[in-house]
This record gives structure tokens, C-alpha cells and sequence, in this order.
């Protein structure tokens, strides 16, 4: 997971440091606002986002390294490194939505 | 976001297309595409792109962003420092993919052409173990790649954290 803010062109700026919800990042940060990149900010500015598609990313892989075993092993190998990624987001998904809700 | 959700499922359903195509293809073509499987395996760019790729992702992580640190797990888990963490990051999944792919190769030639006997006295169940464990490594290593690959493009927009008296903020990971 990681964390970021727009700023004021409109681009994505990502934090150095990673908290599991505004609270905790406020409590790092030792208040409510910061710098980043000579702006400042407030950390209901702060949004997380999921660092990697793991299902996509284990789907490709798994396919590839799969072919070793021949077209069975194409379907088997995409079926489990998807499987494997997709459990992976689900706990990300988890973490980026617990994020997003906090206060 | 529904739209977004929208972008991933079609994504996934063309991947999950080509994955089928490729199977398909493969079984279809099996005696062509085991030959080009074998001239990857043994092709010395193969090797050579195995080593240079994670080295150089590593030490672009490194020389190219002014954060130092690794998000992500190294291999080998005991830090060494921010520069040797790198270097021997990038030299450590090399080892794991180069390894992975000579046994690979060893085990494809073995069971699929019979030409070249690789390993001599080993068991179905021996060999089954060291393909597991090949592909598990090969797996894992390429996914730890593209990670650090990814973060290490990420990185390039990162930026450090300071508190409103304009300190950076400390951060153990």
C-alpha cells in the first residue's frame, strides 16, 4: 500500500512513510499537517492506493513459467499465480479501504 | 472507482484470453513450441538477460531515487546496509533465476527431448521435487522483480516527509 497526495499540478505525489489509517499517520507525523515537496498539506489530503495488480502480475508469471510443463501447464500455472495474487490484493484491497474510511 | 474495477475485470478477461490462446497454441503446435522452449533454455541471452536484468533494477533503485530504502522483503533478509542491500539484492534474485532456469532447462531436455541425460539415478518423485521447487523460485523471483521494478518507478514520484517545523519525519519501515 502506499500513500499519497495530489498536488497543486494535479499529479500524484507519494509519501516516504506508510501508516494503516490518517490517525496513525498523524501520530508519526506528530500533527495533522506536513510537507512534501515545499507544499503543504493536511493529511485528509492523504489517499491510498494499492502498490501492484498481484492477480494480473501472478496470471502473466504464472502462465510463463508454466509453459515449462506444456499447454497444461500454461493453465495450470496462470490459474495458480492468479489465484495467489488475487488472495494478495484482497488483503491490500482490505488495507487500502481501512486507509480511505479513516478520519 | 466502479469505472476503474470496470478497466481491471477487462484486463483480466483479455489476459485470461491469451493464456487460453497460448495453451491452446501450445497444444496444437507442441513439437514447435518445445524446440523454441529449448532454444530459450539454451541460449546464452537467456542467461544473460537472467543476471543484468534484476542487477541493473536494483541499482537504478538505488542510484536513481533519493530514497534509499527497500519496500519490499530482500531475499536475503539480513540488512547489510543501503548499498549492499541493493548490490547483493539484484545479484542474490539473479542467482535464483539463473539456478531455477538451468535446472529447468536440465528437467525439460531430459523429459521432453531424452537426448542429454541430466540427472542420472534420480527418482519421478526426485525430479517432480526439483520441479516444484524450480518453478516455485522461478515464480517468485520474476514476481519480486516486476515489485521492485514497479516501486522503483513509483519511487521516482516519491518524496520525504516533513513535519511542520520542516523536519523530516522519521519512519522505520
Amino acid at each position: 500500500m502506499k500513500l499519497f497526495v495530489i498536488n497543486p499540478t494535479n499529479q500524484k505525489v507519494y509519501l516516504n512513510i506508510t501508516a494503516p489509517t490518517r490517525g496513525g499517520l498523524a501520530a508519526l507525523i506528530d500533527g495533522t499537517r506536513f510537507y512534501l515537496s515545499s507544499h503543504l498539506y493536511n493529511i485528509s489530503d492523504v489517499y491510498a492506493e494499492r502498490e501492484i495488480n498481484n492477480t494480473v502480475a501472478g496470471l502473466v508469471v504464472g502462465g510463463i513459467v508454466g509453459a515449462f510443463g506444456g499447454p497444461i501447464g500454461i493453465i495450470i500455472g496462470g490459474a495458480l499465480g492468479g489465484l495467489i495474487g488475487n488472495t494478495s490484493d484482497d488483503n491490500e484491497n482490505t488495507k487500502v479501504a481501512t486507509f480511505n474510511n479513516s478520519q | 472507482m466502479k469505472k476503474k474495477n470496470k478497466k481491471m475485470n477487462m484486463k483480466l478477461i483479455l489476459l485470461t484470453l491469451a493464456l487460453f490462446a497460448a495453451a491452446f497454441f501450445s497444444y496444437r503446435g507442441w513439437s514447435t513450441v518445445r524446440i523454441l522452449i529449448r532454444m530459450v533454455l539454451e541460449s546464452e541471452i537467456t542467461y544473460f538477460i537472467a543476471w543484468a536484468v534484476p542487477i541493473l533494477i536494483f541499482l537504478v533503485n538505488f542510484v536513481g531515487n533519493k530514497i534509499k530504502d527497500i519496500d519490499s522483503e530482500p531475499m536475503i533478509t539480513m540488512r547489510f546496509g543501503k548499498f549492499c542491500d541493493h548490490a547483493l539484492g539484484g545479484v542474490a534474485y539473479a542467482i535464483v533465476i539463473v539456478t531455477a532456469l538451468v535446472l529447468l532447462k536440465g528437467l525439460f531436455i531430459q523429459t521432453f527431448f531424452g537426448d542429454k541425460i541430466f540427472f542420472v539415478d534420480f527418482k519421478n518423485i526426485d525430479l517432480l521435487t526439483i520441479l516444484s521447487i524450480a518453478l516455485f523460485l522461478l515464480y517468485s523471483a520474476i514476481r519480486k522483480i516486476i515489485e521492485i521494478a514497479k516501486s522503483t518507478f513509483i519511487i521516482g514520484h516519491t518524496a520525504i516527509v516533513l513535519d511542520e517545523k520542516k523536519k523530516e519525519v522519521k519512519y522505520n519501515g
